[in-house]
Parts: C-alpha cells; structure tokens; sequence
C-alpha cells in the first residue's frame, strides 16, 4: 500500500482496528477474513469470534441475497458500491445512543462495499466499510418531520386565508346591499312626497276636467245657431284647438299619467322591499313576490336582452331571509342577462322537491367553460372584464343557500346555456322557534 | 237633531306639512267635503291655529324641521283627546307608528304615496268614530241641543 517503510505493517493495522468506524473484509464467500474494534464493540463479539466465519452466521439480520450480489458485483466489476441509510437504514443491527436525546436506538449506517486485491494484484475479496450516520439521520428527519408540519400548517393557513376571503367576500357585499339600502330608504322617502301630491293632483285635474267639460257641453247646449253666427271666432277657436281630439285625448292622457306613477311607485316600493333594510330576520316569504320583486328592480338590465319567461309552479312560503335570498335571485338573474347573447331566453322554474322548494334560472346564453365549472363558486373568480363583476356573486349566492341548509347547482354546456338551481328547505331546524306566523314578500 | 242636521254638519279639519306641495294636493282632494279647512306648514303654526279654533281632525305630516309629526300630535292628544290625528308617513317607520298607534294619540296612518280613495275613507271612519266618542263623554250636550 505504501513504500514509507517508517510506517510498519502494524502500525497500519492498528490504525485500521482503532478507526472510528466498521472495517470488515471478506472473501468471495462472504466469510470475514478482517474486523475492527468498531464491529466488535457494536456487535458485542470480539474479532476472533467474527473472523472465520461467513458473515451471515454473525450477523444474521444482513439480507443474504443481496449481499451475495453486491460482493459478486464488486468482485466482478472491481469498483465500488453503496448502501446509504436512507435505502437501508440499520443494515447492522446495531444501537445507538442519541446523543441530544440520550434515546437508545437502532444506529444508521452507510455502508460503502470496495474491491481489495492481494500482494500480486488479484482479488482477494471485499472490503466493507460501516459508518454511523445515526447523527445525520437524525437530523435529516427531523428536518422532514418539520417539514410535514410546515406543510400541514400551510394547508390550514390556506384554509383560513379561503374561509377570510369569504368572510371578507360577504363582509362587502352585504356592506354594498346596507348602503344600497339606505339609499333606497332615504329616495323612497324623498320620492314618495313628489309621488304623493302628484297623483293627487292628477285625480283631482280629473275630477276638475269631468266637471269643466260637463260645463262646456251645458254653454253649447245653451248656444242655438244665431248665437253661433254671431260669434265664428268660437268655431274658429274650437278648430285651432282641434277641441274634438283634445277631449277624447285628455282621458287617455290622464289614464297614462296615473299607469306612469303607479310604476313608479311600485319601483320605489320594490326597491325598499328588495333592499329590506328594515328585516334582516327569518321570515316567512314568498319566493314568487321575491323573484317578482328582483325582477322589477333589474328589469332595466334585462328587458333589452333577453325575454323572460317565468314558469312558477305551485311553491308554499318558506322560511328564509328574504332580503338574502334576493341576492341571489339577483346575482342569478343578472348572470344570465350577461350570459346571453341575442334571442336571448331566461326561464324561471320553480317548484317543490324533495319535502322543500327549487327555483331555476336558465339561460341559452354562452354556458360555463367545463374546466371551470368547479370554481365559479369561489370568491373572486370571475370571467367578466374588470369592473364587469366582483366575482363574488356567486360565492355569495353560494354561502346564502348553505346558511339557509340548501344547495345551490350548476349545470352547463358550453353554447348552450347554463341552469342555475337552488333548492332550500321549508322550515330551517335551528330557529324553528322564532318562525313568524307573518307572510310576507320577500 | 234630525238627518238633515247631521249631514249638514261641518268639520274642521286642519292638515300640517311643510311641503307646500301636499297641502295643496290634499286641499284639492278634500274640496268637496264638508271641511273648514285649515293649513299649517309646521307645528308650531298648527298649535296656533289649534289654540284659535276648535279642530275635529288632524292630518299631520311625520317628517317635519323643528317639530315633528308625533310630538306635535302628541301634544294634541293632551290638549283635546277628542281630536283625531292621522298621521301620514313618508317612509314606514313601523316602530315609530307602532309606538304611536298604542300609545293612543294617533287613530290611524296613512304612508306616503296616499291612494286618494283611502284616504277619504280614512277620514270618514275618523270623523264618524269621533261622533261616537263625543256623544259617549258628552250626552248631555246633544240632549240640550
């Protein structure tokens, strides 16, 4: 091995019996012709215990087959191989003592196999040397444990970050709808005065008209022809005025004028209604006077997209939060509009199921995109250009229907239109007890 | 008295509201009644005219600057409990009324827009019931009439 003869043979020996950690060598039969301190001290057998017989004699737990063909394969390729912990952690069973924890335990070992030749350069066997990696190891799964635990916590924090988005999702939205709300109170209030006189006055003009008129015909009654000879302005008047026309119309006119305030009143009172800034309580309502409602306040936004046709079935009030589930009647409703291209359709289907109600919302509109089906629900997920949509619709839409114990569905086909489908109980089980005998609109 | 009396029989009714507006619509529906009208476009000006003239019935506006409609009726009540006050609401204030209605100094409310009809009959019952109620608390008077 070396030409230094200050270093003797002994001296090498020695050396390789005191290193800190395994030397064995074996012949091609796995018999141990070389142990060091190292094996004997964590095998409890002393070197001469070991040498002269095969290794799997002494030590049994090695798997014999495969240190069979690593020796072979060493033997026969002249070179290395490598057993690290991570592939066989205690290959052999020896223990060891922790040294942070003082636990005593299996040690880890590297196991590094190598060709040894003799004095004329052939093979005399394998060389085995053992270290402890038990410090490594240790360390290393800790570190994995930490990591398991880091990624548990990550997925909570991701949870959590989901469950605030959606906090923080409703959180605005229903800010949104209180100031909404209050709008809506403060420009009924200031709207119901104007409407108010107006159409009192606008019935007291026709009572006035009735009584004018009434008077006009008794001055041409009471006209004879001579009269009218000597006055022809009248006639001339009565012509420029087209009087006749004027008559008939002014009836119509009055009709239309009255048609016209009562729907403005009728927005003004839906709009409170749908904003209910009064009742965010459960009630019992009805689900046709909510959707009736909502309707009539987005009507602007749809009625030039699309037709609207509304197949109510036969559906008893239910107990819900009316304002909320105008939500999302609205958020639906809008949806489609958007949804729609021209020839636009919505259908509104409602009904009972499954010992509660459905409504639907259907539109022939574009469809939902299949690989997105799955996340329109999700707060912020929107396909609208920005500015077009929140992406919170839907979300919240979503968290309505489950507060209230329901389900809200999507079922869709791109180009042809999607189906929006809410199904919710009758009576919700926990506020059984504050249901109100009251039906209301919702 | 007989019928003819009785159909005869004039009312003072004063409406309070201090937009201009209303009183004047209101004016126009009621002008075929048999009313003494009378306008007041705040509480303090209808607590006047209250003082100068026996009133019958009050339609009062809820929503009002310095006075509003329930303490001005409110006021009232204490004064004559046998006028009848109508209040009218812009908004529904349904506490507000609810407080109202049981605390007895309003007989009836009426919300903003008023539909003419309703109004007149709200009126009618209001006077009608106000007879009963004088002739209740005062039998005598009518005797010696």
């Amino acid at each position: 091995m070396t030409d230094n003869k200050a270093i003797s043979r002994e001296t090498l020996e020695s050396m390789l019996k005191a290193i800190n950690m395994g030397v064995l060598l074996v012949d091609h039969d796995c018999k141990v012709l070389f142990s060091n301190h190292f094996m004997s001290i964590n095998s409890g057998r002393s070197a001469e215990e070991l040498v002269g017989r095969t290794l799997f004699e002494v030590f049994p737990e090695l798997p014999e087959v495969w240190t069979r063909q690593k020796i072979n394969s060493v033997v026969t390729l002249q070179n290395f191989a490598f057993t690290s912990w991570q592939q066989r952690p205690h290959l052999f069973n020896f223990e060891s003592t922790r040294p942070i924890s003082g636990l005593v335990g299996h040690m880890y070992q590297n196991c590094t196999f190598f060709p040894v030749q003799d004095a004329d350069g052939g093979s005399l066997g394998v060389g085995l040397a053992i270290s402890d990696t038990t410090d490594t190891a240790a360390r290393q799964l800790e570190l994995t444990h930490l990591n398991e635990l880091l990624e548990e916590e990550k997925s909570a924090q991701a949870l959590l970050i989901a469950r605030l988005e959606e906090a923080q999702a409703q959180l605005l939205q229903s800010e949104k709808m209180a100031a909404i709300g209050q709008l809506a109170a403060g420009v009924a209030h200031e709207i119901n005065n104007p409407i108010g006189f107006v159409c009192s006055n606008v019935n007291s003009l026709r009572r006035y008209l009735v009584d004018l008129f009434a008077l006009l015909d008794a001055y041409e009654q009471a006209s004879d022809e001579k009269h009218a000879q000597a006055h022809p302005e009248l006639a001339a008047m009565r012509d420029k005025a087209d009087y006749d026309f004027m008559r008939q119309d002014i009836d119509e006119l009055i009709v239309e004028s009255v048609e016209g305030l009562d729907r403005v009143t009728r927005i003004v009172k839906d709009l409170r209604e749908f904003s209910h800034v009064d009742s965010y309580e459960w009630q019992l309502a009805d689900l046709h006077k909510g959707l009736d409602s909502t309707l009539n306040v987005i009507w602007n936004e749809i009625k030039f997209k699309a037709q609207v046709i509304k197949r109510y079935g036969d559906i008893e009030p239910i107990e819900c939060m009316g304002s909320q589930i105008n939500q999302v009647f609205l958020n639906l409703l809008i949806n489609a509009s958007h949804a729609v291209g021209v020839d636009g359709e919505i259908i509104i289907n409602s009904g009972r199921e499954d010992g509660g109600v459905f409504v639907e919302v259907v539109d022939n509109g574009h469809g939902i995109p299949l690989d997105i089906q799955n996340r329109i629900f999700e707060p912020f997920f929107t396909t609208k250009p920005v500015g077009m949509g929140s992406g919170l619709g839907l979300s919240l839409s979503y968290s309505i229907i489950v507060k209230h114990h329901g389900r809200l569905t999507v079922e869709s086909e791109p180009g042809r239109g999607s189906c929006f489908r809410a199904w919710l109980p009758l009576r919700q089980p926990q506020v059984q007890a504050h249901a109100t005998s009251a039906v209301e609109g919702c | 008295m007989n019928t003819t009396e009785l159909s005869e029989k004039r009312y003072t009714v004063m409406l309070v509201d201090d937009e201009e507006s209303i009183l004047n619509s209101l004016r126009r529906l009621l002008r075929g009644k048999p009313y003494d009208l009378l306008l007041a476009t705040s509480g303090a000006q209808a607590l006047n005219l209250f003082e100068l003239h026996p009133i019958d019935l009050i339609v009062c506006d809820a929503r009002m600057p310095f006075m509003d409609g329930p303490t001005l009726l409110r006021e009232v009540h204490k004064r004559d409990p046998h006028c009848m006050n109508i209040l009218l609401t812009g908004y529904a204030d349904m506490s507000m009324i609810t407080q109202a209605l049981s605390d007895g100094y309003i007989f009836r409310y009426i919300s903003k827009p008023w539909k003419d009809e309703e109004l007149q009959l709200t009126l009618d019952e209001a006077l009608e019931m106000q007879c009963v109620l004088r002739e209740r608390d005062n039998p005598k008077k009518l005797i010696s009439e």
